[in-house]
């Protein structure tokens, strides 16, 4: 009934055939590569792990029975994450009880855990809250762009169609999104240039 | 000497910040996703069963993560597979250089009597009328504290062997709710169909088939090679595992209780 073969995983194309011919199988391998991902996104709009859960499943249905309309010559990803991205955000609006911050940063890794890696490492906790504060303060679609490239690292063309923009104004509004966000950060840098201010 | 961040520097500070955002565990949605899928079609189908396609989808998911919970305790000691294997069959098919009878015997949890085994259980054993006692008895711990009971009987003339293992018939049964029914077999990619065993809604998989479930460590691919009855009655979920056909192994299930 199927071409799988143990230990051999088909490549994406392959399982994107087999799931139009009604492969329900090799769709959930699909639904597995891109889980992470989808989830994140959803979370991201939604800010309720229920809420993206619940998005990403649906998200995901939605594109089986879409499945038809996906073009061989296309990439899967953005296809999938412009789905996942409008499911949550309709779940946004019949909303439900939000968590309070979007995003927590992670706690800082107990001694003995593994050394946190040189770029969470170089940045503050102070300005880690600063910037989630500034972000929450944020519209929505500031606070995606940002997200989407920076947190989830999509190029500009997955953001663009994550939001289903053109892909020649994600610069342009990333840059103002981007600006938005410095006005709402404090002006707090003194501690962080010792060199100058010391008084050695 | 305060100003504002330049954008480069709010740009490094974001990707830092990104590389140390921690997010809610994401849920196994593949299983929910496929579940839904072959419960839509089997609703399709048959558009008179009313179970699984009317389920709320959360609990399609924690009936899927409930299943993928007694995998891993399966997995966990290699040999005792079959408390895992649950819900994706009782009896190791192993790949043909793999001796069946060996393996199979101590999957299957403690041997134990008939009699012992009901003393075991909260809930009533039951047997087919259409055949004799049970040449094995088998009871297992599941992960939920309960009890499931695993019996086994010979192929003869009317009832055939099961291919890959050394019986004809396997009979699970486990107490109280639905959890077990929902989550692993229907992910099967293969023929889902919607029956009645008596009155009871159940479900047929038929023919030998692979079973997929999602786990930390990736796909795990399983092989039933016997056609599969799932159905509930009396507050216990029963599996039967048979080579008959379908109307066969649905008159073998009436003759449970």
């Amino acid at each position: 009934m199927t071409d799988w073969v143990e230990g051999r995983p088909l490549e994406e194309a392959g399982l994107i055939e087999l799931a139009k011919d009604g492969d329900v199988q090799a769709y959930g391998e699909l639904v597995t590569r891109y889980r992470d991902l989808a989830f994140r996104t959803a979370f991201l709009i939604t800010r309720s792990a229920a809420d993206a859960e619940d998005a990403a499943q649906d998200a995901f249905v939605k594109a089986y029975y879409a499945l038809e309309r996906f073009r061989a010559r296309d990439s899967f990803r953005p296809w999938i994450l412009r789905i996942v991205s409008n499911e949550a955000k309709n779940r946004l609006r019949s909303a439900r009880r939000r968590e309070g911050l979007a995003l927590r940063a992670a706690e800082d890794r107990r001694s003995g855990d593994a050394a946190p890696s040189p770029e969470a490492a170089a940045i503050e906790v102070e300005t880690k809250e600063a910037l989630l504060r500034a972000l929450g303060g944020l519209k929505e679609n500031d606070r995606l762009i940002i997200a989407y490239r920076y947190f989830l690292e999509l190029s500009e063309a997955e953001t663009a169609s994550a939001l289903g923009i053109r892909p020649g104004t994600v610069k342009s509004r990333l840059f103002r999104a981007l600006d938005r966000l410095r006005d709402r950060l404090p002006a707090e840098r003194d501690s962080r240039e010792p060199l100058e201010a010391t008084d050695e | 000497m305060s100003d504002r961040m330049t954008r480069a520097e709010v740009e490094r500070s974001l990707i830092a910040l990104g590389s140390s955002l921690e997010y809610p565990p994401a849920p196994p949605i593949a299983p929910a996703v496929t579940a839904r899928l072959l419960a839509e079609r089997a609703a399709a189908r048959r558009p008179a069963f009313p179970g699984l396609a009317l389920w709320p989808r959360r609990r399609i998911l924690l009936l899927a993560v409930a299943g993928l919970i007694l995998l891993l305790a399966g997995t966990a000691v290699a040999a005792r597979l079959a408390i895992g294997a649950i819900e994706i069959r009782v009896i190791p098919t192993p790949p043909a250089s793999t001796p069946t009878g060996v393996e199979s015997g101590a999957s299957l949890g403690r041997r134990v009597t008939l009699e012992e085994a009901q003393a075991m259980v909260d809930f009533p054993v039951v047997l087919p009328e259409a055949l004799g006692p049970p040449v094995e008895v088998h009871v297992a711990e599941s992960v939920f504290s309960s009890r499931v009971v695993v019996l086994v009987w010979e192929a003869d003339a009317s009832h055939p062997r099961i291919e890959g293992t050394s019986w004809s018939t396997i009979l699970m049964e486990l107490p109280g709710s639905k959890e077990p029914l929902a989550s692993k077999e229907i992910m099967a990619e293969i023929t889902l169909q919607a029956v009645q065993v008596g009155s009871h809604d159940a479900f047929w998989i038929s023919g030998p088939h692979q079973l997929s479930l999602l786990t930390p460590e990736g796909e795990q691919r399983f092989t039933v090679t016997g056609n599969v009855l799932l159905w509930e009655q009396d507050g216990t979920t029963l599996r039967l595992e048979t080579a008959l056909p379908k109307a066969e192994a649905v008159g073998l299930a009436e003759s449970i209780g």
